[in-house]
């Protein structure tokens, strides 16, 4: 009798981690942040929705989420015009995410046992690379241009450390002694971003550096030649290096819409019944709501019935824009049409692909040590419990589940990704008289006008940076 | 239950494990070199400053100077622009400079920039507010012989974990009316980091 209790004892303490990993933060992505915060931003309603992730901080973002919240707050505010607060959030992002490219031992072991949830987030690099695009837009905006080039000179920097960062990884996995099998590496095909270098050209111009704006301008049309992927709509008319001193104010508008592309869930179910193998897939809509996508069944003469494994791994959802044609217009006069400069939410994918391997491999590896294992200790639980009668096999059954539910509660794709980040980007410049301009921008959804935001009466001034940011992140 | 018992405390502790602990301070002597994430820092701008002033001071100009106008030369210093990709207060290694030269007493600096802005703004308020024996004296500024300008620029290479990035800072002292460069120097700092990968 004193045995049966030990056992009974076993199957309570498995329900009971059971319990403690499916509740655990660790070892899922906090989504509910979003629920609300994203239709906000979509409206345009930028200081409502940084408010409600600040609230939301204690609830949904850990310390190891640290790079995530200084991303979603600090665009947020950009958005919201609150420049040197969301610089100073995207600059602990930026810290966070370079301290962090060093993991620790010990946490890399947790994500063993866990999922990658359970490690610091340390940022996809599309959004390591735009942070500093956004710093220097803030900065633009609080007329600092010194601080907006530094800005912009980091990004070239993180773009040449993107060139070999994972290979290196992955060639250090393929020759160690944990490799289950080769990883493939996947070339980086990503070195020249056309809208930093825009950015880039208009402030070397501005303080009068001609042949640097030059080479900016070079490395542009390079872009169209080289990054073709990236690049796969017409070149628009980039800005003059050198523009003639012809009494002109230059203007130049950049406009922003869409969100960047958010992670979901793909889910694969494998279960056994006395000979047969049930196959079930799951995925989360952009609502993050789970549904079932596919259902199948094998027959499999012999199998075991009860086994149970999950895998899951993150899906990038593009959340693209809208907005079809963006208009500029000066004094509720048309001036400029925005012509497509950079889709951003490609750029995101391609640096995205470039982990891919190392997050399907170490997903693989992790589910199967981990199912495998499970298994392994059903079927020993169960052969314990044989002689025990029909409580013993109620007991295997409960424990049995309750292990699948513990395995299958720690075995949760990373979901982490920041919300508010633009997927595109276009851009066009034009002369105007020197002088005050009403300036709107509208963004168009075929015939349908989406969102006209008034950017209020600038200044536009020869020889000079005039630059509008305009967005609609729909 | 034997086998389960330390396979349910490992677990627990595992997830349980993030628990964030307090700062730990350590008063240091500022003279202290500091490395700590491989940017420019206070050592760099000190280091910098002082070669930079010994260089300036050794340099034929002054001794020339002193022979020709018998006095100290009048510098005000002008523009050090970043064109790095750091964000460097210039300001920090401009004063090093500034407090190091006038110390050795065979400069005289002038205030430029923002600062004579602000001077030029409280003189002109004691004109209307002060009393007449009190009141600073318009235009009674010290002219500057020279003026000294720079710009600090770096190059990143990154390869395999390991980023060199070299800082170079460029200073030339400029004669105000002639425009002739009297004094130019270069200072570099090379700074190696390594990082540790992410382990598999």
């Amino acid at each position: 009798m004193s045995r049966y209790r030990e056992r009974s004892g076993a199957v309570v303490l498995l329900i009971l981690m059971a319990g403690l990993l499916a509740s655990c933060a660790s070892t899922r992505t906090a989504q509910d942040q979003y629920v609300e915060t994203v239709p906000l931003a979509r409206d345009g309603q930028y200081l409502e929705a940084a408010y409600l992730i600040r609230d939301a901080k204690e609830q949904s973002y850990k310390e190891k989420d640290r790079v995530l919240y200084y991303l979603d707050a600090g665009m947020l505010l950009h958005w919201a015009g609150e420049y040197e607060t969301s610089n100073e959030l995207l600059s602990k992002a930026e810290i966070a995410i370079e301290e962090l490219f060093t993991k620790d031992i010990s946490k890399a072991m947790v994500s063993g046992v866990l999922n990658d949830n359970a490690l610091d987030y340390s940022g996809e690099d599309y959004e390591d690379i735009y942070l500093n695009v956004f710093k220097a837009l803030n900065y633009i905006a609080l007329g600092d241009a010194e601080s907006a080039h530094v800005e912009i000179r980091r990004v070239q920097i993180k773009l040449d450390l993107l060139e070999d960062k994972y290979k290196e990884l992955i060639d250090q996995y393929n020759s160690s002694g944990d490799a289950e099998g080769e990883l493939v590496y996947r070339e980086n095909r990503f070195h020249n971003d056309v809208l930093a270098r825009y950015l880039s050209l208009l402030l070397y111009r501005a303080e009068g550096s001609v042949d640097d704006a030059r080479i900016d301008q070079d490395f542009m049309h390079e872009a169209w030649e080289t990054q073709a992927h990236l690049y796969d709509f017409p070149k628009p008319e980039l800005p003059d290096y050198d523009p003639p001193d012809d009494g002109l104010a230059r203007v130049n508008v950049l406009s922003f819409s869409g969100l960047s592309p958010s992670k979901l869930a793909d889910t694969f179910y494998i279960n056994t019944g006395p000979g047969m193998v049930f196959l079930t897939m799951t995925n989360q809509d952009e609502d993050y709501i789970t549904q079932q996508v596919g259902f199948s069944f094998l027959v499999v003469p012999g199998i075991p019935a009860g086994m149970h494994f999950k895998i899951q791994f993150p899906r990038l959802k593009s959340r693209r824009t809208e907005a079809d044609r963006v208009v500029v217009k000066l004094d509720g006069i048309e001036v400029a049409e925005l012509p497509l400069l950079e889709k951003m939410e490609e750029i995101a994918r391609e640096t995205f692909l470039l982990k891919q391997p190392l997050t399907i491999g170490k997903t693989i590896i992790r589910a199967t040590v981990k199912n495998v294992a499970k298994e392994a200790g059903k079927s020993a639980m169960k052969e314990g419990l044989s002689d025990q009668g029909a409580g013993g096999f109620f007991l295997g059954l409960v424990a049995g589940v309750a292990a699948d539910v513990a395995v299958d509660a720690t075995e949760n794709a990373d979901l982490r990704i920041s919300q508010f980040f633009p997927s595109h980007a276009r851009a066009a410049e034009f002369t105007v008289e020197p002088g005050s301009y009403q300036v709107t921008v509208e963004y168009w959804n075929g015939r349908t006008l989406m969102d006209s935001v008034d950017h209020g009466i600038r200044d536009f001034v020869p020889g000079e940076l005039n630059l509008v940011e305009s967005y609609m992140l729909r | 239950m034997k086998r389960i018992l330390p396979m349910f405390l490992v677990i627990s502790a595992l997830v349980l494990a993030s628990c964030a602990t307090g700062p730990t301070v350590t008063r240091t002597a500022t003279d202290t070199v500091t490395d700590l994430s491989g940017r420019w820092n206070d050592t760099d701008s000190r280091l910098t400053a002082e070669a930079m002033v010994s260089s300036m001071l050794s340099s034929p100009w002054l001794e020339r100077f002193f022979g020709e106008e018998g006095r100290e030369p009048v510098v005000i210093v002008g523009r050090v622009r970043n064109r790095s990709s750091e964000h460097i207060d210039a300001a920090t290694f401009i004063k090093d400079i500034e407090r190091e030269l006038v110390n050795s007493g065979q400069v005289v600096f002038v205030a430029g920039g923002d600062q004579r802005d602000e001077i030029r703004e409280e003189r002109d308020d004691q004109q209307s507010n002060a009393t007449m024996a009190t009141a600073a004296a318009l235009a009674a500024e010290t002219g500057a012989d020279y003026m000294m300008q720079g710009v600090i620029t770096s190059q990143t290479d990154a390869i395999e974990g390991k980023r060199a990035t070299l800082y170079k800072v460029d200073m030339e002292l400029i004669d105000l009316e002639t425009n002739q460069k009297v004094w130019i120097d270069t200072k570099e700092i090379k700074k190696l980091v390594e990082q540790k990968k992410a382990s598999w």
